[in-house]
């Protein structure tokens, strides 16, 4: 994939570029499913229209044909351009396993737009869920806070989607964001290898972080992390001084924002390159995305860090969706 | 508009503290719900002034809201400002000097002349001046007349002069009326000239201020404003004084039998500083030694002795042992009993329980008093040679015979009493012979009938025979049954005046003057065959009410004092004779018994009242409450609702011009009241401002940044 093909689909000047869904009336719809398949069947328009076609296509390799094969597996068009037989071997419907980890701790609750980080983040990972169950893979979800609150193992088959969604579809309950216990959770649930997408703000501690994702990435899982965060949390564009209150110690404090402003974007920033050295060091994709980017852009993200994981796996193959596992 | 507090305003300076307030920035109320606090640490609170003022109508519901309670504190109000015309500045005094008895104390009186004097000498010679002298009741020395009439200087030798002349009486002191008096000396003064109602006017009262003074009547006596008292209290340096009272009831001589010991109240002053006191009877110059009694009585305290009965003439008992001896004398005197001779005119045994005269005479009991003697005579029998002069009371329980009724008729007219007890319905002649009726024609008289028995109704308690029976304890008659009674119609006497009638409707007691006597009637009998009378509680002060009502007895104290006014009795002369009074002093003074009814004594001592060579002699003793001579307080005046002034020191006209118009202006106010309209939009405003603030500080306290 060609990543200045992305950058088309970027925002200008923090608006969303023409064609995409502004979070701000997509977050008025009620419904987290058809939110998540607003969000899906317009991605899948927009790359229609990119050059990538044929990221839909499901198979993983060609080999040559040979007497007894079912001749409706034969490509012709390569047959036409090189004049050999060449069979396609797709790929097992069911060999991706998706687990959605998403936080719902009371932090996901804030929101400077009219929504909370918490919908933005339940949205994304529908629209994950669903754009993966469009291809046959098997999704599973993790709510967690300090732990995990619901696990829904990787499936796919009918109706499982829409019980993922009513998982998602919760109001954030947990005071505070550890993420180390539900890690270790999932380390300990999780046998077999597949994907890993962590969909939280990551406003807690990060040494934690970085034990766990590793033992999850020994384990041969690929981690995909995306830390949502409000605009006003990453710019702390307050004018007037105000009494902060965390939404989950519920401890408040007087802040004046002349004062505050820099020294909160110099942690903020040492806390972001903090998770981003340890997800490079790890090989884990990590996205920052925020809450008025549109949704889209995660989805290409999403898609971005698959192409690329694929070429590290296989560089002779076609771009495919999914990686080997 | 002009204000009454106008210091008040300098409230208005708080108005600017809310704008102060609205200016500081201080810990905002806005509170913002945040992700996490991790990259924060709280910022110190910075107070700066602002350039910009938030919540303009708030800051100005505030300060109009102190600027209104400020305004109204001020106490506005719409009137003149210029102050008032200055006053004819004409001021006006009454010097109230005491004469009574008490102030016969050693040292008291020159004090009182020294303090007149030098209140004198400090008066302006403009101002109005009257001087009254009062004891048992206030008497102008020098009228305010009199002195305007007089040079200044002239004036302070006039009242030298009128002051050398006055003693000391023997009076009590009503303080109250020479206060009263003074009050209204003042207002006669200022209702000749209207002018003088704009100057101050002043009661100097020089007094010893003794306890006994009577206030009683100053508090229903609506004090004049701007009148006030000084007091320029007198004092004696030394202080134990005790005073003797004779008890009531000893007046009398019961005779020779009779010998009880006197009994005499002794009061000891509440400042005392000795309580041992010596009784004697005594008659000057001599004095009997051995009839001394030692007594002892507490400061403030009073307490009964009996003294042995006195021997011989003495007529006098002493105190000795304390400062002052002006009331340490009580005189006594025992009148003899008086003799009353009760005509019956009867049939009848007076042994026979079933008569009327029975219980007569077990009525008429002699006391101390009175010796009441019943005489019994036949109706028939010829009463023209009888001795009248002792004869006090008719009672006429037969029908008499027609000489008896003119001699009746001529005792009536001379002023005796005359009941008539109709027994029978033919008395009814009898009863309208001595009404002054034609005997030939009289209205004819009849039983009534009777069902069963009849009761007494419509009783007129104002009348002075049952008026001892105005009381709802006393006052029920309906247990008395009677049985027999005789209609006589009231409306044939029309002088006279119905006591009771029967439950009928019939008269039972009447009474009508003739001439000079009283004519009293009943129409049924006491005795058993005709009521209960005789046998109920009410027999016996009924009839010593018709005694009293008839003339026969006079039930009053003969225990008098200096000042009282003491009726010429009438059983030591006829009328028309020649009267004389010996006084204490020796002197006598002849006494018109047509011109006057009483005399008043003014010291004490033994009063002998002579006539056509009858005497009656008269103990006089000072009032008791004479001895009660522990000073109280000036304050007490200012209970009773009569301001006092604190100093005689006069004010500077300046500040009395001021005060004058401070008080107009407070009258003003007072009649407007606009505080309470000013008040009222101070809480309008309140309530405004708090609808305001509250609805600002939802908002500005509204948590945001959940959005759920």
């Amino acid at each position: 994939m060609n990543p200045k093909a992305s950058l088309s689909m970027r925002p200008r000047n923090g608006r969303p570029a023409a064609g995409r869904i502004a979070p701000v009336w997509l977050m008025g719809i009620r419904s987290l499913e058809l939110r998540a398949r607003v969000v899906v069947e317009g991605f899948l328009r927009g790359i229609h229209r990119s050059p990538y076609h044929g990221f839909s296509v499901e198979f993983s390799e060609y080999r040559p044909y040979i007497r007894g094969d079912d001749s409706r597996s034969i490509d012709w068009r390569l047959y036409a351009r090189s004049d050999r037989l060449f069979i396609k071997k797709f790929e097992e419907e069911t060999n991706l396993r998706c687990h959605l980890l998403v936080d719902q701790s009371r932090s996901m609750a804030y929101g400077s737009g009219g929504y909370s980080k918490a919908q933005y983040a339940a949205t994304l990972a529908a629209a994950l869920a669903h754009l993966l169950f469009r291809q046959g893979d098997a999704v599973g979800l993790a709510t967690f806070a300090g732990e995990i609150h619901q696990y829904l193992p990787p499936r796919n088959r009918s109706g499982y989607l829409h019980r993922l969604l009513l998982g998602l579809d919760q109001e954030p309950q947990g005071t505070t964001t550890r993420l180390a216990g539900p890690l270790q959770q999932l380390t300990d649930i999780i046998r077999k290898r597949g994907l890993l997408v962590l969909i939280s703000d990551l406003l807690a501690p990060i040494e934690p972080l970085e034990t766990h994702l590793g033992y999850l990435r020994a384990c041969g899982h690929d981690i995909i992390v995306f830390q949502v965060l409000d605009p006003a949390e990453m710019q702390f564009s307050f004018a007037a001084p105000l009494r902060l209150r965390d939404l989950e110690s519920d401890r408040d404090i007087y802040i004046d924002p002349e004062q505050a402003r820099r020294e909160y974007l110099a942690r903020l920033d040492v806390h972001q390159r903090a998770i981003q050295s340890t997800c490079q060091r790890l090989g884990i994709d990590y996205r920052v995305i925020k809450t008025d980017e549109p949704l889209e852009l995660a989805l290409l993200d999403f898609l971005m860090c698959r192409i690329r994981h694929s070429k590290q796996m296989s560089p002779n193959r076609r771009p495919n969706l999914r990686s080997k596992t | 508009m002009s204000l009454l507090y106008p210091l008040f305003l300098t409230g208005l300076a708080a108005a600017g503290v809310p704008i102060v307030l609205h200016m500081i920035r201080r810990h905002t109320r806005k509170e913002q719900w945040f992700g996490s606090l991790m990259f924060l640490r709280p910022s110190r609170p910075r107070l700066q002034s602002r350039r910009k003022i938030e919540h303009l109508l708030l800051l100005i519901l505030r300060c109009l809201i102190l600027a209104l309670v400020a305004w109204g504190f001020a106490r506005p109000f719409f009137g003149r400002t210029e102050p008032s015309a200055p006053p004819a500045g004409i001021h006006r005094r009454v010097i109230l000097l005491d004469t009574s008895a008490s102030m016969r104390r050693e040292g008291l009186w020159p004090q009182a002349i020294a303090r007149a004097e030098s209140v004198l000498k400090d008066l302006p010679g403009e101002e109005r001046l009257c001087i009254m002298a009062f004891d048992q009741e206030a008497r102008t020395v020098i009228g305010f007349e009199q002195s305007q009439s007089l040079a200044p200087d002239r004036r302070s030798v006039v009242a030298r002069q009128r002051f050398s002349e006055i003693t000391p009486t023997w009076y009590p002191t009503n303080l109250d009326e020479a206060l009263v008096a003074a009050a209204r000396a003042l207002e006669e003064d200022q209702l000749r000239d209207p002018v003088l109602a704009a100057g101050t006017q002043e009661i100097i009262l020089i007094s010893d201020m003794q306890q006994g003074a009577r206030l009683d009547r100053l508090g229903a006596f609506a004090w004049p404003q701007n009148l006030f008292v000084t007091v320029e209290p007198v004092s004696s340096p030394r202080t134990t004084n005790a005073g003797l009272t004779l008890l009531a009831g000893q007046e009398f001589d019961a005779g020779p039998d009779y010998d009880a010991p006197a009994r005499v109240r002794v009061q000891n002053s509440a400042d005392a500083e000795r309580a041992q006191f010596v009784l004697r009877w005594r008659q000057e110059p001599s004095e009997n030694p051995d009839g001394s009694l030692e007594v002892y009585v507490a400061p403030g305290t009073s307490t009964v002795f009996e003294l042995p009965a006195a021997a011989g003439q003495l007529d006098r008992i002493t105190l000795a042992g304390d400062d002052h001896p002006f009331d340490n004398r009580c005189f006594v005197r025992a009148n003899p009993r008086r003799r009353v001779d009760i005509l019956y005119l009867a049939d009848e045994d007076l042994q026979d329980a079933g008569g009327m005269g029975f219980y007569l005479k077990e009525a008429l009991a002699s006391g101390r008093r009175w010796d009441l003697r019943l005489q019994m005579h036949s109706p028939g029998t010829s009463l023209a040679d009888l001795e009248w002069g002792r004869v006090g009371f008719v009672i006429v329980a037969g029908e008499p015979s027609p000489e008896n009724v003119g001699v009746l008729k001529n005792q009536l007219q001379l002023g005796k009493g005359v009941l008539v007890v109709m027994r029978t319905a033919q008395m009814t002649g009898c009863v309208f012979a001595l009404a002054g009726g034609d005997p030939g024609d009289p209205p004819e008289g009849r039983e009534a009938d009777v069902d069963g028995y009849a009761m007494l109704s419509e009783l007129d308690f104002t009348h002075p025979v049952l008026r001892p029976f105005d009381d709802p304890r006393f006052g029920d008659f309906t247990p008395i049954h009677f049985w027999k009674y005789r209609r006589l119609r009231s409306e044939d006497l029309p002088a006279a005046r119905v006591l009771a009638r029967f439950d009928s409707g019939a008269a039972a007691w009447l009474t009508l003057p003739v001439g000079a006597g009283q004519l009293a009637v009943m129409t049924s009998g006491w005795h058993p065959a005709d009521s209960q009378l005789a046998r109920s509680t009410k027999f016996v002060p009924l009839l010593y009410s018709f005694l009293e009502f008839g003339g026969a007895i006079r039930n009053r104290s003969a225990a008098h004092t200096v000042g009282e006014r003491i009726a010429l009795a009438g059983d030591v002369a006829e009328a028309g004779s020649e009267w004389l009074l010996h006084r204490p002093d020796g002197s006598r003074v002849g006494l018109d018994r047509d011109r006057q009814a009483y005399f008043q004594p003014d010291e004490p001592g033994m009063y002998t009242l002579e006539a056509n060579g009858q005497k009656r002699i008269y103990a006089v003793n000072l009032a008791a409450r004479e001895s009660q001579t522990a000073p109280q307080s000036a304050e007490t005046l200012e209970s009773l609702g009569i301001p006092l002034k604190p100093q005689r020191a006069t004010l500077p006209a300046e500040v009395l011009q001021a005060r004058r118009q401070r008080a107009d202006w407070a009258t003003l106010e007072a009649q407007q009241k606009i505080w309470r309209w000013i008040l009222l939009a101070a809480l309008i405003v309140l309530l405004a401002e708090m609808v305001l603030a509250g609805r600002l500080a939802g908002r500005s306290t509204e948590t945001q940044g959940v959005t759920s």
